[in-house]
């Protein structure tokens, strides 16, 4: 059996911090998952895979036909040894194919039954969901040497079955500790983003957008390869500190308080994946000369294992200091650079959130306070003014409606850029912010008559 | 025979807690100190038992309270608590997850037909083995009702636990001490028609007006939707500010 291990690093921005306490500094710690390495004798990870596809009527048409054309194509993909669901939700739940064996027989009986499906009805998400994971933990209770993996397709919002997401997230996050995981793929302008946003970071896995039909395919295709590429499993990060730390993170993962720390739940890692996190500590107050120490590792199963691996414990330290050298201390500045690039997608993607809930005058004072705090930030740092113009144009723009699907794009492109995931969309690699608003409606003037920030450059 | 030992490796990957928080543990009186001091430290299953069961109760409890409870517990009753109470971490945890939230789940207009049946019913159904607590929210009313003894103010406030709180008449009272028994009745007794007012509506609509507020409508028409969609409408505007001028 090939050894598989997660390699980490983590670094500080800046060593020094102001002895009276409050400062906050960052620290980049970089994740490295291994390479896939089959050797002769060993097999590939099987997969007990279940669909769970939006049937309302709104995906009538030729959404429907490609999610079931994509259904087809993934059942075609599997092996015999791997083991397909497919459940579809309306205002009721049906379990399509149960639990087939991906054999030539199999094969057949999903190429019958997903020809069936038809849409009906409303949206019970929840439903859809909980069905899917019941038939892959019947699968987990015979035979735990799966990589279980639920994937969710919708194109609405849920109207039917348990409509708080936040119970449903604890449900999803609860089932990733036993061991599946949860990928989302939303399709069209209309589905709920944050539900299945959180649906996804509950259950570690990952948060497709189709815009067309054909992107349907190219979504769930591309997830279908992420989960055979993955190598590692529940990854987690831990970070503490000494007593008095603070610590919080820039990028859009789960995460549980710890005494001192955090705890940060990265999911599964494919292949070589590469992940970088950004941790932001405030800290004590303390005597100048004296250290604050912070111990990061991580923690993670080998795909389809159970066994709790962990990496090496980094230990780094904060000085504390007075103001004055405090002020003249060296940055990294490469790693400063990388910061704000975090922090840009962390506003972006909060500012677009609020505007969603048209909640416009709070994004724009959040715009504004943040493109201040990352100004400052941001001085003496090369290649950070492109960052300070973006942020300072969604800071005007972001007080009034962004359309549905302008939003959708920056959320998603912001998700994936900070959690580094993969773009599977064909016309969606090349992204432009100023583009993605540039065909929007022009900003209005402030009512308030407050002014919107200077743009950087 | 001598006791098994562990490192503090064991220990992490046994219990899911990471060193720093074991060590924190420690200085914190939860656990006692290791058997052998320094890098190669040892531990006992002592450890291992305390972790575990502070695994299970850190998400009801306080870590204080914990602590309070765990240090008039003796080992062997920590131990026959796991070995009776705490779900083996199995192929079938998965699917007992499920099924123990499957409620959860049901469509709404099913769950309000529910409520219809009379309570004594119910409660045969529950008696009967259709309860809805966990293993796990039974394993942690074992352990704050028979093990430890309470003050009134702790039992009622902190320590029952929020299921028992909330369906107090659906509960096998045999897994409550009399202290337990007292509130129960008090806690009912304050809420004499808990269900009946929401037990005659069928759907509940919700419209959301900004992220924490949100307009509930029990049964509503298409008109009395559409107007008050309308309402939330104008209420949103004054909140977010749109009508400011």
């Amino acid at each position: 059996m090939t050894e598989k291990t997660l390699k980490i690093s983590a670094q500080l921005e800046r060593k020094l911090a102001w002895h009276r306490g409050q400062s906050v500094r960052h620290v980049v710690c970089e994740l490295e998952a291994p390479k896939m390495v089959r050797e002769e004798n060993e097999q590939e990870a099987r997969i007990n895979l279940a669909l769970v596809l939006d049937t309302s009527g709104s995906m009538h048409g030729e959404p429907l036909q490609t999610a079931k054309q994509t259904a087809l194509a993934i059942a075609e993909l599997l092996s015999e040894e791997d083991v397909l669901t497919v459940v579809t939700f309306d205002s009721f739940t049906e379990v399509v194919l149960q639990k087939v064996t991906m054999s030539d027989e199999g094969k057949d009986l999903a190429r019958r039954q997903i020809s069936g499906i038809q849409t009906r009805g409303m949206t019970n998400l929840s439903g859809g969901w909980f069905e899917g994971a019941k038939q892959l933990s019947e699968v987990m209770e015979e035979d735990q040497d799966y990589v279980h993996h639920l994937i969710l397709l919708s194109d609405g919002r849920a109207n039917e079955g348990l409509l708080d997401v936040d119970k449903l997230c604890e449900h999803v996050s609860e089932m990733r500790e036993l061991g599946m995981s949860t990928s989302c793929v939303g399709f069209s302008d209309n589905y709920e983003m944050k539900w299945l946003e959180k649906m996804a970071e509950a259950g570690g896995g990952r948060l497709h957008d189709a815009e067309h039909p054909q992107e349907i395919a190219e979504v769930l295709m591309g997830e279908l390869g992420e989960v055979r590429q993955t190598v590692l499993e529940d990854v987690r990060v831990v970070i503490q500190g000494a007593e008095g730390v603070r610590v919080d993170l820039l990028e859009r993962y789960g995460t549980m308080s710890k005494h001192n720390g955090l705890e940060v739940i990265l999911g599964s890692l494919i292949s070589e994946a590469k992940r970088m996190l950004v941790f932001v500590v405030t800290l004590p107050s303390g005597e100048i000369g004296s250290k604050i120490p912070l111990v990061i590792h991580a923690e993670y199963k080998s795909a389809g294992g159970e066994q709790v691996r962990l990496t090496e414990e980094i230990s780094l330290g904060i000085e504390l200091a007075r103001g004055a050298d405090n002020d003249q201390q060296q940055r990294n500045l490469e790693l400063a650079r990388l910061i704000a690039e975090h922090w840009k997608t962390q506003i972006l993607h909060h500012c677009m959130q609020l505007n969603r809930d048209r909640a416009y005058r709070e994004a724009t004072e959040y715009a504004q306070r943040q493109y201040y705090f990352l100004t400052r930030f941001c001085q003496g740092v090369a290649g950070t003014e492109t960052i300070l113009r973006e942020i300072g144009f969604v800071a005007e723009r972001v007080s009034n409606a962004i359309n549905e699907r302008s939003r959708k794009n920056i959320q998603l492109r912001m998700r994936k850029d900070s959690l580094n995931e993969m773009e599977h969309r064909s016309e969606k690699r090349d992204f432009s912010l100023m583009q993605e608003l540039r065909f929007d409606l022009p900003p209005r003037i402030n009512r308030r008559g407050s002014q919107p920030p200077a743009t950087g450059g | 025979m001598t006791e098994r030992t562990y490192s503090m490796s064991e220990l992490v990957q046994l219990t899911g807690f990471d060193a720093r928080t074991i060590r924190y543990y420690i200085s914190q009186g939860l656990l006692p100190k290791p058997l052998k001091r320094g890098r190669g430290a040892d531990y006992s299953e002592i450890h291992l038992d305390r972790l575990k069961l502070i695994s299970v109760l850190k998400g009801n409890l306080k870590l204080d309270e914990i602590q309070a409870r765990l240090n008039v517990a003796s080992p062997e009753e920590i131990r026959q608590l796991l070995e009776t109470w705490v779900e083996p971490k199995g192929k079938s945890s998965a699917r007992n997850y499920l099924d123990s939230v499957q409620e959860d789940f049901e469509p709404s207009s099913m769950k309000m037909e529910n409520l219809n049946i009379p309570t004594f019913v119910r409660r045969k159904k529950d008696i009967a083995g259709v309860s809805s607590l966990s293993q796990k929210d039974k394993f942690k009313e074992k352990f704050v009702a028979e093990s430890l003894p309470l003050s009134s103010k702790e039992a009622g406030e902190s320590y029952l636990p929020k299921s028992l709180k909330m369906d107090q008449s659906l509960r096998d009272e045999s897994l409550l001490n009399p202290m337990n028994k007292l509130i129960s009745k008090l806690d009912n007794s304050e809420h004499p028609n808990f269900e009946s007012s929401y037990r005659r509506a069928r759907t509940w609509k919700v419209i959301q007006i900004t992220p924490g507020i949100e307009l509930h409508l029990k049964d509503p028409d298409d008109l009395t939707l559409a107007r008050m969609e309308r309402a939330g409408e104008l209420i949103r505007n004054i909140l977010t500010g749109v009508d400011d001028d």
